[in-house]
């Protein structure tokens, strides 16, 4: 077995076998150059998740706190000169680690969250699960946006709904028995 | 590497892809798109029984490929039993992860064909004889019907615009006009109108969302939009057009404490393209798009276009 084969089986997501390609990096940098992520965290470079990745460190990448720092852009995924993508890459590591690790209880509350929402309404984002910290924002956008809930309702969308119109009970099972059959639970 | 291949775009027979960022901050979004389409005649078919793309979980990592490809491949067959053929998303992110999808299944990939397997379980046969699309390239394709039907104009504005990352940089050979690094489609949509677009530095950079990060680690948006407005403040101009709801959350509801934390005193009007278009159209501000639900106020720009309505 060649050694992205291993790494593949390991990460059991095909996308980084036919999409990212990592056995190719050339460790140029140029995810790294245009990454935001790499420019705010000092723990956190693109192209040092490839090496590892190619040196077959599946284990510590799955378990650390790197693959949380992406911001999944993909301009590095763009820029590569390979046809590379880390953010890819960082998707399938994401989905092993969640798998198997038990993780910070923030990425857990948001996975909940948005499993809820779909197994109940269909949608995955809804208003309750998108709050932005308010302290972040300025007074004059607290005031003028507090009653934002109040105004979808006079354009036809209720309160904490994604849609003006929800997806009928039937649609709805349908949905469900995907999530059932794709063990989504 | 930085070539991008031809699109077939098409005019008509849409089937509204329904974005639940913009339904649950801006639902004036998909309002002025609806408005849009029955200003320039196209048909469209509005189905209640489709269901999110997950991209944005899935993309945080949370909602595993295998449900991700298997909900999308039903959201197809939806569309391919419709009468129409042309899905139109307001999302990058769903324009971006339904491409993917599809590629998924249609090159019969193990997790496709999985995905296939579960939706035959569910008693749904599969079907995809669809065609995905962004809205921003939909409306440069027909923007001589706009133009036709418009009532007002952007002479005298000037603009920056900001594209969806998960539109320019997944599939970054297909961007309708310019390139990955250098957009064009909301510039050939707003110059259309009459408007001068301004480039800026940091134009490539993202929003700063990074999906889990706006929810729970505001070091990103914050450190991001920094630096995305010190360039935008360098070029001074009277909006920024947008064409994902994520990003115009972003731009639009930290703004006010980005440029407090600069020390610039700036108001910058934050519009998504189909709300711009169908404004340029006649819509009412407030009744059809909702303009009111903005953080950074519109209304200086309304009256610089000649636009009425002070205030709801």
């Amino acid at each position: 077995m060649q050694d992205h084969d291993r790494i593949s089986s390991k990460l059991d997501d095909m996308k980084i076998d036919s999409y990212s390609g990592f056995q190719k990096c050339i460790q140029c940098g140029r995810c790294s150059a245009s990454c935001p992520a790499a420019l705010i965290y000092e723990d956190f470079t693109p192209r040092d998740i490839m090496r590892r990745l190619m040196m077959g460190e599946v284990e510590n990448l799955v378990a650390g706190n790197e693959i949380w720092r992406c911001g999944q852009c993909f301009s590095c995924a763009a820029r590569c000169p390979r046809d590379n993508s880390v953010a890819n890459a960082i998707l399938a590591l994401r989905s092993q680690s969640l798998q198997r690790m038990p993780l910070n209880n923030e990425i857990r509350q948001i996975e909940a969250s948005l499993k809820k929402n779909l197994y109940e309404t269909g949608e995955t984002i809804l208003p309750s699960t998108l709050l932005l910290p308010l302290e972040n924002l300025g007074g004059r956008t607290r005031e003028r946006c507090f009653d934002n809930s109040k105004r979808k309702e006079r354009l036809g969308y209720a309160g904490d709904t994604a849609r003006a119109t929800p997806l009928p009970k039937d649609a709805l099972i349908e949905v469900r028995i995907l999530l059932e059959k794709t063990g989504f639970r | 590497m930085y070539g991008t291949v031809g699109k077939n775009i098409p005019g008509d027979d849409f089937y509204l892809f329904k974005s639940c960022q913009a339904g649950s901050w801006y639902p004036g979004i998909e309002r002025a798109l609806r408005y849009i389409l029955e200003r320039i005649g196209a048909n469209f078919a509005d189905d209640p029984r489709q269901s999110s793309c997950t991209g944005c979980g899935y993309h945080i990592g949370v909602i595993p490929l295998l449900t991700n490809v298997a909900l999308n491949a039903r959201n197809f067959s939806l569309v391919s039993h419709s009468d129409k053929t042309n899905m139109i998303c307001t999302c990058p992110t769903c324009y971006a992860n339904l491409k993917s999808c599809k590629g998924l299944l249609d090159e019969e990939t193990p997790v496709g064909d999985r995905a296939i397997a579960a939706l035959r379980e569910a008693g749904i046969e599969y079907q995809g004889q669809v065609s995905i699309n962004h809205v921003s390239e939909i409306l440069r394709e027909r923007l001589n019907h706009l133009l036709a039907r418009s009532v007002h104009s952007m002479k005298g504005v000037r603009a920056v615009t900001h594209h969806g990352c998960h539109y320019s940089n997944i599939f970054y050979r297909e961007v309708a006009s310019g390139n990955f690094e250098r957009p064009r489609v909301l510039d050939d949509i707003a110059e259309g109108f009459g408007c001068r677009t301004l480039d800026y530095p940091d134009r490539f950079l993202c929003c700063g969302v990074g999906f889990h990060h706006t929810l729970c680690n505001t070091d990103y948006p914050r450190s991001v939009l920094k630096r995305k407005y010190s360039g935008i403040i360098e070029v001074n101009p009277d909006v920024i057009i947008t064409q994902c709801a994520g990003c115009t959350l972003n731009l639009d509801l930290y703004q006010e404490n980005i440029m407090e934390t600069l020390g610039v005193e700036k108001d910058i009007p934050v519009l998504y393209v189909t709300e711009l278009v169908a404004l340029l159209l006649g819509a009412d501000p407030y009744d059809v798009i909702g303009l009111d639900m903005h953080a950074v106020p519109v209304e200086p720009l309304l009256e610089n276009m000649g636009i009425l309505g002070v205030g709801p």
